[in-house]
């Protein structure tokens, strides 16, 4: 894995506010399981990850933040590759090996991490 | 009927000096255009696209459902902070549940009215507004990035009751609180730490 590559995680447009994320955007929901869903930006770009979200799996997205594994290493994050059909790009935010203050902790780190970065594609209008 | 409105100018009639305003929950209403507001109207009408929202004072006509029908007057207009927290709250008005991928409680019209009177009667002019983001549990999330601190107010619109947390992204320090919202005492508490954070960083 490349520790500087981009990981691309969806916005949901509920959670931008003037140009900024929450910081739930990178908090697992009781759905998640403890796991995220990102793309790896070495194998796709941002604006085609959001299109491939928006158009092929049909959910919402207002744009495209990004992490690096760097960044989720820090807070004891895993980064797992987990292609699929017509999806190699997916990868995997492990956060199960976390408490969780540690979660909250990591969700604001890397929340913060990304508005920093900016936004890699959009936002868009929804 | 005195009114008092948040909403984004869309529509502006020189020739007839009348504007069109789309309330941020709610319906369309026009009004005149006073010639004392008038360059205040064109500037909210100019920032449309950019998201610009006005407050609007004034009087309404009620059609025969009790529902705004037409602004009859306007008494006042500004150019609303684009972190006005009632405008915020007033984004989340239109959710339903499932909002979020198909999970996700809406919050609730009762506790959207509480938690906009409480800060309107006890969140101080001279504290950063925060940025609000709707919940998958239904509450409110209010959100700063002071400094190198990281803030959040996690509100459960329904036991008032709310998590105070922030963490400093540098230090790794991080504190916690549970505050009762229905407590003003709370309230001037979270206001003094949030007020001490924005001075170190000034």
């Amino acid at each position: 894995m490349n520790y500087a590559a981009r990981l691309y995680r969806q916005v949901h447009p509920g959670w931008v506010r003037e140009g900024r994320i929450t910081s739930q955007v990178f908090h697992p929901t009781p759905k998640d399981r403890g796991f995220l869903s990102v793309y790896d930006g070495d194998q796709i770009t941002a604006a085609e990850s959001w299109q491939h979200y928006t158009e092929v799996l049909g959910l919402m997205s207002a744009g495209v933040v990004a992490v690096t594994p760097a960044e989720c290493s820090q807070h004891q994050i895993g980064v797992v590759p987990d292609p699929r059909d017509l999806f190699p790009e997916h990868t995997l935010l492990d956060f199960t090996g976390l408490t969780g203050n540690q979660v909250r902790r990591a969700a604001r780190h890397l929340g913060r991490a990304a508005n920093n970065r900016g936004w890699l594609f959009g936002p868009v209008n929804v | 009927m005195e009114v008092t409105l948040r909403g984004a100018v869309f529509r502006v009639n020189q020739a007839r000096m009348t504007f069109g305003l789309q309330l941020v929950y709610g319906p369309e209403v026009a009004g005149p255009i006073p010639e004392q507001h008038y360059d205040t109207i064109i500037e909210a009408f100019n920032g449309y696209r950019a998201g610009v929202k006005a407050l609007v004072r004034g009087t309404g006509n009620y059609d025969h459902q009790s529902r705004l029908s037409r602004l009859e007057s306007v008494e006042q207009i500004s150019i609303l902070d684009p972190l006005d927290v009632p405008a915020q709250l007033d984004d989340f008005r239109g959710m339903r549940a499932g909002w979020l991928d198909g999970e996700g409680l809406a919050p609730s019209q009762a506790g959207l009215d509480w938690l906009a009177d409480r800060f309107d009667r006890c969140y101080p002019n001279d504290v950063p507004l925060p940025y609000l983001y709707p919940t998958p549990e239904g509450g409110v999330q209010a959100e700063w990035s002071l400094g190198s601190r990281e803030v959040s107010l996690n509100v459960n619109l329904s036991t008032h009751k709310a998590e105070w947390v922030w963490v400093d992204v540098l230090t790794d320090a991080e504190a916690e609180k549970t505050l009762n919202l229905d407590d003003v005492a709370d309230w001037n508490w979270f206001a003094a730490e949030l007020r001490r954070m924005a001075e170190v960083i000034q």
